[in-house]
């Protein structure tokens, strides 16, 4: 592991690239993609099911356009869109092996993704006061399954992205862990993919009448 | 990796990640941006109900496939040298994803 032929650079310390540096840096990498590629035909099945199902059962006054707020669907969208540039800011620190400044752009990602996730709890909690449940009507279960599950995605990342920041808190950025950030800062950056579908799909054509 | 040529100077080789450096941060700068934007053209689409129900869902989906091709191309970088692997299963995924969505699109009623 330790092991790796890659020379440091001069300037910052730590090898170029110092995610790939390695073979296990490499192989996570592309490991990584590889489950990613996998998750891309996981939410596609349910994005599926969800359009398939849109609306089906649902009561007058419980469909899409009739609970659907735009207001807090774009405050969401524009918070997890910051914390993707925010993870993107992060892992430049990192390659420069400016380990203060990676640390601060990870907890701004935390604080936006816990913001977002606040921000659906807040939803969630909402339409289940209306009467839109996971067993009110096949359109709230597919509608449940998709954006929960994008939602548990979400709370997985800000559990991974703080265990990484407390493991590694008082130490520098390393081929053995610059790897382990990369990878979730990936992992970051598609639940934001996934989000990109979700607000076009799900709300915005869900309010189209 | 780049490789540097043994006369480079560490000053140069410092102005060099420099100038290399604030290229990517505006390239991101740029590509943070036009997501902002064209997210903003989506929700003001559907706002001030500009489309009729057929219109809207090719244009959101390609506003969509726009920003995600920007998001993973400029901020997951899988556009770098040496991804064709990356590339292949990606392309595979999305592949199986389309046939799904059509599928499940046309066996529900």
């Amino acid at each position: 592991m330790g092991h790796h032929s890659v020379p440091n650079n001069p300037v910052t310390g730590i090898p170029d690239h110092v995610e790939k540096a390695t073979l296990e840096g490499k192989n996570k990498y592309v490991a990584f993609w590889f489950f990613l590629g996998g998750e891309t035909t996981l939410f596609a099945s349910l994005f599926g099911t969800y359009i398939g199902l849109h609306n089906s059962g649902a009561k007058e006054g419980l469909r899409s356009y009739d609970i659907f707020e735009m207001e807090l669907v774009f405050i969401m969208t524009m918070l997890l869109l910051t914390s993707s540039l925010t993870s993107v800011l992060a892992m430049m620190a990192m390659k420069r092996n400016d380990v203060a400044k990676m640390k601060m752009w990870l907890i701004i990602t935390l604080v936006l993704g816990l913001a977002f996730l606040a921000g659906e709890i807040y939803e969630f909690n909402h339409y289940y006061h209306i009467g839109h449940t996971f067993t009110s009507s096949a359109f709230g279960s597919a509608f449940y399954t998709l954006v929960g599950f994008h939602g548990a995605h979400v709370l997985f990342g800000l559990l991974w992205i703080s265990t990484l920041l407390i493991r590694n808190w008082k130490r520098g950025i390393t081929v053995v862990n610059a790897p382990k950030y990369y990878v979730s800062s990936l992992y970051w950056h598609f639940i934001d993919v996934v989000w990109v579908f979700i607000f076009s799909v799900v709300y915005l054509m869900g309010m189209v009448k | 990796m780049e490789k540097h040529e043994p006369q480079v100077t560490r000053n140069q080789l410092e102005l060099e990640m420099k100038a290399d450096r604030s290229r990517e941060m505006q390239l991101q700068l740029i590509s943070f941006a036009l997501m902002i934007f064209l997210t903003l053209i989506a929700f003001g689409a559907v706002m001030a109900e500009l489309m009729p129900h057929w219109a809207a869902g090719g244009f959101l989906v390609i506003m969509a496939i726009v920003q995600v091709y920007l998001q993973l191309y400029m901020f997951m970088h899988m556009n770098n040298k040496g991804n064709t692997w990356i590339k292949v299963m990606m392309a595979l995924g999305i592949f199986v994803a389309l046939t799904i969505v059509a599928t499940l699109r046309l066996l529900i009623w």
